[in-house]
């Protein structure tokens, strides 16, 4: 044994905060300059007093409101007092009045981080010191840690007194305590995350709008493997748990059992793991950034010029965005260089991983023992089509992004992969894992559905539900397709945000005005007594079911009396034309990505402007700089490139390129052949194929 | 050498504000770059800070590429903008905190750093005043002392003379000095010709985007004067004997652009020495104060070098 004497209290403390300085996570995380500037102007400030205040208030109101004013009107309140004990009740409404302040306060926590130096126009200072924007964000985090506790530890009065009165369970509440702390923590993390992809202002507004969405999906009867964005469900369990009757074990099932497609497992558990997950998709975008790479024009801090941008005043107006996005990858540009290789298959887990997340609760809600047995047949298949919608929607609009993105190639094993590629590859994935899920719920449920209980006799066969849910599937799974390659198409033209609404256009053009003229028109047709017009009322129709509107019109009522055939073209037309347009759109959007691509070529300077090679210049601002137009609205694809049209990279005229002419009046007359040809060709086609089936 | 840029080019919109350009900075040099305004200095530097991107071309610092490993590249480079923004509402050593834990310095290192770099730019009586608060030249030392908090080994300071006064700006000059001589790369760029004369050991002069010349300010003078036919000359003599030198020098051959500069005596010829003119005064019994060759200044090589155009 050692005789040296024991070492002073002082001395001690100083030994420990010399270890603990130099630890590697307080170095990381407190030792940081967004840690250093919250502690000194938020947690500071008397706002924070004024948040406790209004804790301490709401905890008041809230308590005080359960019991007096429930009991007297709710029996079910006296009875829950009675079981469950008047303590652990009021500390469960604590609780879950904590839950709901975190969601409101949380989100504004997050904000300022990256828009107060942007704003104050020293974020290019932040950026030249090298620092990680990890780190940046973990000093916030590290900062909100006094803030999380200060919240929960104004609150733990309460909770001791209203422990006092009885009824309390020690370890409930202090796993309680450990929830709530788990849950700022994730809404802060989410909006970081969200702040870091959209603009910050954006990302608190939405960070609360799922919050309160969280919340009241706890406390409605969701699902419970859907049911995980707040911990407020944990706090009712109990109540729940005192619930009598057929009712009470219906909601004890919904509530507190996760059914994962047969694997049963307790809400706490599903919802911590959700958590962890979405803890860890919002740390890598924390770390990655938004997906960006710099490219002409969109390099350089604090001013952008994109190819042609003098003349492209109306996409001026979209540039603070533009110039927010690039900015940001300036400073996202400082993360471990070791972590750049690994951007890309990180980025397609963080989307399929989260599309998944929400397949997953979304089609085991769907396919949920108790949710399932209390539905109708209808409500099955219909819930299923929304929940593939909804997934839909969400992947085509994570993997469709606006010109800035169509420029961007990443460099992965060696190889050049142009984000259209990545992109395309990741909605294939996650459309396969679809399928998988839509064969894993029904072959879970197939079971279930085909007792013979009376219900379901009554309401039709379970293999009629299969089969239409599979339609409906693969109906989605082109228009998907589709309108995938349709906005990436359009989002390799237009800089801003221009092309959703192009595509919502194209979308009403397709469901609603094209079956509205058609399906009237083919009747009109049929019913004419003028000789041979009667003949065209089949093939209108076949042209009608491009829209999936019809489609669906047609698989519920079969096509119309006035068709009068079993034809496949008639059954399932609307997959015929789902081929032809992805086909279509494919070859588009792969000539439009090839020009975007070839203009960032030439605009880095790889391959020389066509001058060199004896091309004239532009007639219009006698640029040299110019790309093989890969589109024209009069020539399609085919005719532009035999005509040789040009486009010029500084102002977007197209010319002839041999001459160096614009030549409007030669691009009228071959539009009006053309279109005239496409459509009598259209015409005649669907004419004699359905003549020949 | 620690900094490289190869044949780098900068585009915005229609104008082409950096082309071609190619420079090495060796490390330890106080590189001056100077230029008309929109000649494409501030975009050079930006690049060399990593906050700009070259269209073409590579700029490799400290032997990494720039455009592949940012974040080791700004650890150790500091840059001092031009045009600062809203400073924030912060006390001079709280901002200097916020820098130097952004740049990684530990917190113990921090405070040491900080004294010793407002002990250089002379501000440690201003370290709890506010940031914003202080005239343009205690803007300026704040700004320097931001840039120089984690001790980088390359400084990127444009235009830090800008806006002072000559007291400020004469301050300036001493502290960047007293860095450099510390081992400092400096690249700094200035329009006051003087001030980068008296501390660069290099200069590189843009015009149009294009590097026009680069080399050391001996180097550049010596190549002007090389290539200058006539040399200027300067004689200073008594008083009373100004009037009778001019006189005899006046009948001298080879001696051309006579003048007077209060007491001293100017000419141009084309001797090398311009020996004959001091054997021939004092052979006339001049008593000569001072002589010597007016060489070509840095203003001289920037006149020669530019044609005062801008991109």
């Amino acid at each position: 044994m050692s005789d040296a004497p024991p070492l002073p209290l002082g001395e001690r403390w100083a030994k420990f905060t010399t270890w603990l300085e130099n630890s590697w996570l307080v170095r990381y995380a407190w030792d940081n300059p967004s840690a250093e500037h919250d502690a000194r102007s938020i947690l500071s400030a008397p706002k924070v007093g004024i948040w406790l205040g209004l804790e301490v208030l709401a905890i008041v109101i809230a308590t005080g409101c359960m019991l007096i004013v429930a009991p007297a009107e709710e029996r079910e309140f006296r009875d829950l007092l009675e079981i469950v004990g008047t303590g652990g009740v009021l500390i469960d409404t604590t609780f879950l009045t904590i839950t709901a302040l975190l969601a409101l306060i949380v989100p504004f926590r997050a904000s300022g981080l990256l828009e107060g130096p942007r704003w104050r126009g020293y974020l290019d200072q932040v950026i030249t010191t090298g620092m990680s924007p990890l780190r940046y964000f973990a000093g916030k985090a590290a900062s909100s840690q006094p803030f999380f506790i200060a919240i929960l530890l104004a609150s733990f009065p309460f909770v001791t007194l209203f422990g006092l009165l009885g009824g309390a369970d020690w370890g409930r509440v202090f796993f309680g305590y450990l929830l709530l702390y788990l849950y700022a923590n994730l809404l802060l993390a989410v909006a970081c995350a969200l702040g870091s992809l959209l603009h910050e202002v954006l990302a608190v507004l939405l960070t609360l709008t799922l919050a309160i969405l969280g919340n009241l999906a706890a406390f409605m009867p969701f699902p419970a493997v859907a049911a995980t964005y707040s911990p407020a469900r944990y706090f009712m369990l109990q109540s729940i748990e005192t619930m009598s009757g057929s009712e009470g074990a219906l909601f004890r099932e919904l509530f507190s059992t996760v059914n994962l497609f047969g694997l049963q497992m307790h809400w706490l558990t599903w919802t911590l793991i959700v958590w962890a997950l979405l803890l860890l998709l919002c740390g890598l975008t924390c770390a990655l950034g938004p997906l960006h790479a710099f490219v002409p024009g969109l390099n350089n801090f604090g001013s952008l010029v994109l190819p042609g941008d003098a003349k492209r005043f109306r996409l001026r107006k979209f540039r603070p965005f533009v110039t927010r996005r690039t900015e940001l990858a300036f400073l996202f540009d400082n993360r471990p260089v070791a972590l750049n290789r690994w951007v890309l298959p990180l980025r397609a887990f963080q989307i399929l991983a989260l599309l998944s997340l929400l397949a997953v609760q979304l089609f085991a809600s769907n396919f949920a023992h108790p949710f399932l047995k209390d539905v109708n047949h209808e409500a099955v298949v219909f819930g299923e089509i929304t929940l593939l919608c909804m997934l839909a929607i969400m992947a085509v609009s994570f993997l469709t992004s606006g010109r800035a993105q169509a420029l961007t190639r990443f460099r992965l094993a060696g190889l050049s992969i142009p984000q259209v590629v990545f992109d395309t590859g990741v909605i294939v994935f996650f459309l396969a894992g679809v399928v998988g899920l839509h064969g894993i719920g029904w072959a879970y449920a197939w079971e279930d559905l085909s007792q013979p209980r009376s219900f379901w006799r009554s309401m039709g066969d379970p293999r009629d539900l299969l089969r239409l849910s599979s339609i409906a599937l693969s109906a989605l799974i082109p228009v998907t397709i589709s309108t995938f390659l349709l906005m990436k198409l359009l989002s390799a033209r237009f800089l801003g945000k221009g092309w959703i609404v192009l595509s919502a256009c194209v979308f009403l053009l397709f469901f609603a005005i094209f079956p509205m003229i058609l399906i009237p028109m083919s009747e009109a047709l049929a019913m004419s007594k003028i000789e041979g017009a009667r003949d065209w009322a089949r093939p209108i129709y076949f042209l009608a079911l491009a829209s999936p509107t019809t489609q669906g019109m047609a698989l519920l009522d079969h096509p119309p009396r006035w068709i009068e055939s079993g034809s496949w073209l008639f059954e399932r037309g609307f997959w015929f034309w789902q081929a032809v347009i992805i086909l279509y759109l494919g070859g588009l959007c792969y000539r439009a990505h090839r020009a975007v691509l070839q203009t960032a070529t030439i605009f880095a300077g790889s391959i020389p402007a066509k001058e060199a090679r004896g091309e004239k210049p532009c007639p219009r601002c006698r640029s040299p700089l110019q790309i093989p137009t890969p589109y024209t609205a009069w020539g399609g694809i085919l005719l532009t490139s035999l005509m040789k049209e040009v486009r010029c990279l500084e102002c977007g005229a197209d010319f002839h390129g041999p001459s160096g002419k614009q030549r409007p009046q030669r691009a009228f007359y071959i539009g009006l052949v053309r279109y005239g040809f496409l459509g009598l060709a259209l015409l005649f086609g669907t004419y004699f194929l359905v003549g020949l089936v | 050498m620690l900094v490289e840029v190869e044949r780098v080019w900068k585009r915005y919109d229609v104008v082409t504000a950096v082309r071609n350009v190619s420079l090495t900075i060796q490390r330890g040099e106080l590189l001056g770059l100077i230029g008309p305004n929109g000649a494409g200095k501030t975009s050079l530097m930006k690049m060399i800070a990593t906050l700009a991107k070259p269209d073409r071309g590579r700029v490799r610092i400290m032997g990494r590429d720039a455009r592949l490993t940012m974040g080791p590249i700004r650890k150790r480079l500091g840059y001092m903008p031009a045009e600062f923004g809203k400073m924030p509402d912060m006390t001079v050593v709280e901002y200097l905190s916020y820098f130097g834990a952004a740049a990684g310095v530990p917190r113990r290192e921090r405070k040491r750093r900080i004294e010793a770099v407002l002990e250089l730019v002379d501000l440690v009586d201003r370290s709890e005043s506010l940031v914003g608060s202080g005239s343009t030249g205690i803007k300026q030392r704040i700004l320097i002392a931001k840039t120089l908090v984690h001790d980088p080994e390359l400084l990127i300071l444009d235009e830090p003379a800008a806006g002072l006064d000559p007291r400020a700006r004469i301050e300036i000059r001493e502290v960047l000095k007293e860095l450099n001589s510390l081992g400092k790369t400096i690249v700094v760029s200035s329009h006051i010709l003087a001030d980068l004369e008296e501390i660069c050991d290099h200069v590189a002069i843009m015009e149009r985007g294009r590097l026009v010349t680069h080399g050391s300010i001996a180097g550049l003078t010596d190549q002007l004067r090389e290539t200058t036919a006539a040399r200027r000359w300067r004689i200073g003599v008594l008083p009373d004997a100004l009037e009778p030198a001019e006189e005899l020098l006046a009948t001298l051959p080879d001696v051309s652009a006579l003048g007077r500069e209060g007491h001293l005596i100017t000419f141009e010829t084309a001797d090398r020495d311009a020996n004959f003119v001091l054997r021939a005064l004092i052979e006339a019994q001049v008593t000569v104060l001072d002589f010597r060759e007016e060489g070509p200044r840095l203003e001289d090589v920037f006149m020669r070098q530019t044609e005062g155009a801008v991109t």
